[in-house]
């Protein structure tokens, strides 16, 4: 909630309640938050705070409760996206990045990596893309290795690319290095950082205070509220 | 493009889809087989029904039908009725040269019309005297002409057999030989050239001249041409003799081979051919009592035939008509009151012209008959023994065997009733094997959705996982079922004799897997040791059963001739039948992929992604 201009994705007032047997568990309260083109958004929040759920909505892989609160991406609100412009909008606009990479252990690196642009119709160049990126990220003479082959912090470039294929302007990482050490956590971030620089809006969910800071924006989550939001300071 | 994609690389990484190809090549296996086994096996029921009947019979009683000839000429006057020709049946025993008796089922017919209706011709099985036959036709045909032979000896020949009779180094001379001649009876001679003719024809040949080879040859004259026997079998006659022509299994004697060909027992010496058979019947009167004493007939056999219809072949005999009719009472017979008492004959089969069915022919012959009975009733001394049209039974073939097919009809039904179980269970295994690799792709799935597949996207990955599977199943099954088809006599007589390599082999390999299973187990694994048992079991049970059956001469005989009628097991394929097998393959396995694919389309994002 940082500028006049129109937010790029924002989420307002979200309600989010899961159902665990009789039991009814809320999980978002009324969470708010707007992401402006280019900037990094840390969401901090422990365990069961809502985070993965926030961005989980933000991301269209599900739905807040009916009646309460929205999405808008470009100031559209999601739930009046056709079902194929929502896929559109997961293939396209937004890329995911996740704790446990999620790589489709059949293809090889440069297939996952394309794997975006063969789902829907494909971007010119996009072979090219992914080569690219999978070349910065320091990948390139492991095109045809298998994801099993590699080690947790390549396997979350290749998310990464992945994610970054289809040139989406929100990237949205959950905990993208809760499953790594710290010397190749602060490798993805300054991944992530080199990404952002050159214009990507990111929506990082983790638990950690320290990588939080290195966004442009920290947000707190609790109990289902966003709670504070504080601007980093460089 | 990604569903081609991952459904390459789910085929070709995991075990799992290759259990669905196999289930799916083995469902479409099975059915080709079975189809093709009973189909042909119903077509070959159909023709067999034919077989030496012709297209429409005319059934009377035992006391047979009068005038028969005048019947025949009306019948054969009719275009629809290519020709016609008249059979006396009934029943007899017929006692066999080893001793053996059975019960057989006689036909008197003329062989010429005979063959015209029923290709008669074409189910003599010998066309010629089968080799090493001669050596007992050699010996018969001396004991026929024994004492002209031996009386046409000169001195020198008979010296010459003497000498031939003598071991290498006996001190003998031809000188001192001459001297025991007169000492040998005439018998002895007899026996020596049998003995000779038995065991060394050149020999024989070299002693005799032509003059007596000749002789030799005119008691026998299938020794003078083999080819001979063809003619006595379609003449009926042997030695000017009317003869008995039985089904190639009315004898014991001859064994079917593998390859669908006869071999006597005893290296020959059971060969029917040479040997005269006793055929005894009984008359029946008017009564349905027996009419007479039993009468005895000894007749030789002038051929074989093979019909190839099991039950024709095991218990028909056929002799010439007019013994037949002897042997039954229906001969012409002057009466004591004057006149005479027309030969009869029990059945007219009938061909249909080229192009006319059975039935068009029935509905010719029904009037024929009842014109004929109206023409030539008084005719007949006695009336009564002139069956009128309501007692006669006309028949196409088919109907006359309806008790024969129809319950083959009837296993044709259940037959494709099985066959939807069959289907069925394609795509019952389909989908389980399906349903796990969602279940184990939970997380693709989710991974997916969240970079924007479609639901429609999904089910198209696995519809096409299914159609591939389909397809590879299919065609590999096709292939299987048609290779198991064209062979399967060929496994059939391995089964009847398994071969001991199979066996050893079976057991090598059983050693072989206990052996690896032996070494895995010690790394502390508990799935060779499984794998181990469960596969070398079998394995062990089924050598040890085929190193038994081989060592024993025991076999698994499940087609038996005797049960369904044929001596192979059909073995065409019908390729319209396994085309449209394989299509169903393929339908049923894209069917059976439906449900995981649906199942898949409608899984929660959120939940696959977390799904472990």
């Amino acid at each position: 909630m940082s500028s006049d201009t129109t937010p790029l994705l924002a989420a307002d007032d979200l309600h989010k309640t899961y159902r665990l047997g009789q039991v009814d568990v809320p999980v978002l309260k009324g969470a708010s938050l707007h992401v402006s083109e280019g900037e990094w958004v840390a969401v901090l929040g422990s365990s069961g705070s809502g985070k993965s759920t926030l961005l989980h909505l933000l991301g269209d892989l599900d739905t807040p409760d009916a009646g309460q609160g929205g999405i808008r991406f470009r100031n559209r609100p999601i739930d009046e996206h056709s079902r194929r412009e929502r896929n559109t909008y997961r293939n396209r606009s937004i890329g995911f990045v996740f704790q446990f990479y999620h790589l489709l252990p059949e293809l090889t690196v440069l297939e996952n990596a394309l794997l975006p642009t063969l789902v829907a119709t494909s971007l010119p160049g996009a072979r090219d893309r992914a080569g690219d990126l999978l070349e910065r990220f320091g990948l390139g003479h492991r095109l045809d290795h298998r994801p099993r082959e590699l080690s947790g912090g390549e396997r979350q470039r290749v998310a990464i690319a992945r994610a970054l294929v289809n040139k989406p302007e929100v990237l949205l990482a959950d905990e993208p290095t809760g499953n790594l050490d710290e010397q190749t956590g602060g490798e993805i971030l300054e991944l992530l950082q080199q990404e952002h620089r050159r214009g990507l809006a990111i929506v990082m969910v983790t638990h950690d205070r320290s990588i939080a800071d290195m966004a442009d924006r920290v947000v707190e989550l609790h109990h289902g509220q966003v709670e504070t939001t504080s601007v980093v300071s460089r | 493009m990604y569903q081609s994609l991952l459904t390459n690389r789910y085929l070709t990484s995991r075990v799992i889809p290759l259990l669905a190809v196999a289930a799916v090549a083995l469902c479409v296996a099975l059915v080709i087989v079975v189809v093709s086994v009973m189909s042909g096996f119903l077509e070959q029921f159909r023709t067999a029904g034919r077989t030496l009947i012709g297209d429409v019979i005319v059934h009377a009683s035992l006391h047979g039908v009068p005038h028969y000839d005048d019947l025949i000429e009306r019948i054969e006057r009719n275009p629809l009725a290519d020709s016609a020709t008249p059979v006396v049946e009934t029943w007899g025993v017929l006692r066999m040269p080893y001793d053996e008796t059975t019960a057989v089922q006689i036909w008197g017919i003329e062989p010429e019309s005979f063959d015209r209706v029923t290709d008669f011709a074409d189910t003599l099985y010998w066309d010629e005297v089968p080799e090493g036959l001669e050596r007992y036709l050699l010996p018969d045909a001396i004991e026929r002409i024994g004492p002209d032979l031996a009386e046409s000896l000169t001195l020198e020949q008979q010296i010459d057999i003497l000498f031939d009779r003598m071991p290498e180094d006996s001190p003998l001379t031809r000188e001192e030989l001459a001297l025991e001649v007169p000492a040998v009876p005439q018998k002895d001679w007899i026996t020596l050239l049998q003995r000779l003719g038995r065991f060394e024809v050149e020999t024989l040949q070299r002693i005799l001249d032509e003059r007596q080879w000749e002789m030799i040859l005119e008691a026998d004259d299938w020794l003078a041409d083999p080819t001979n026997i063809k003619r006595d079998g379609l003449a009926m006659s042997r030695f000017g003799r009317p003869a008995i022509i039985p089904g190639m299994h009315v004898s014991k004697g001859n064994m079917r081979t593998g390859n669908g060909t006869y071999e006597v027992q005893g290296n020959g010496r059971w060969w029917l051919p040479r040997f005269n058979g006793t055929l005894t019947t009984i008359r029946i009167d008017r009564d349905g009592g027996i009419s007479d004493e039993p009468q005895n007939l000894v007749l030789p056999f002038a051929n074989e035939f093979l019909s190839n219809v099991r039950m024709v072949d095991k218990q028909r005999v056929f002799i010439p008509l007019e013994t037949a009719q002897e042997q039954t009472g229906l001969f012409e017979a002057a009466l004591i009151d004057g006149g005479v008492d027309p030969a009869r004959a029990t059945q007219v089969l009938i061909r249909a012209s080229e192009g006319f069915t059975a039935d068009e022919l029935l509905a010719e012959i029904v009037p024929i008959y009842e014109s004929f009975y109206k023409d030539r009733i008084d005719d007949v001394t006695d009336r009564e023994t002139f069956p009128p049209p309501a007692f006669v039974t006309i028949q196409t073939w088919e109907e006359m065997q309806a008790d024969f097919i129809g319950p083959v009809e009837k296993e044709r039904m259940l037959m494709w009733i099985l066959f939807s179980i069959v289907y069925l269970v394609c795509a019952a295994l389909v989908l389980a094997i399906m349903w796990s690799i969602v279940q184990e792709k939970t997380r693709d799935i989710g991974i997916l959705r969240s970079i924007g597949a479609t639901r429609r996207g999904i089910v198209g990955i696995y519809l096409l996982y299914g159609l591939v599977i389909g397809v590879i199943g299919g065609i590999l099954g096709f292939f299987l079922g048609w290779l198991i088809t064209y062979y399967i006599d060929d496994i059939h007589d391995m089964l009847g004799a398994p071969p001991m390599w199979l066996g050893v082999l079976l057991l090598a390999a059983a050693m072989v897997v206990i052996g690896w299973a032996i070494v895995r187990m010690r790394s502390g694994e508990l799935l060779p040791t499984v794998l181990g048992t469960f596969i070398s079991i079998p394995l062990i049970l089924l050598g040890v059963v085929i190193v038994w059956a081989s060592a024993t001469g025991q076999g698994f005989v499940m087609w038996d001739a005797n049960t369904y009628y044929f001596p192979d097991v059909p073995n065409s394929v019908d390729l319209l039948v396994a085309f449209i097998t394989l299509i169903g393959g393929i339908v049923f396995s894209v069917l059976g992929a439906f449900i995981p694919a649906a199942k898949a389309a409608d899984m929660d994002p959120i939940k696959a992604l977390r799904y472990e």
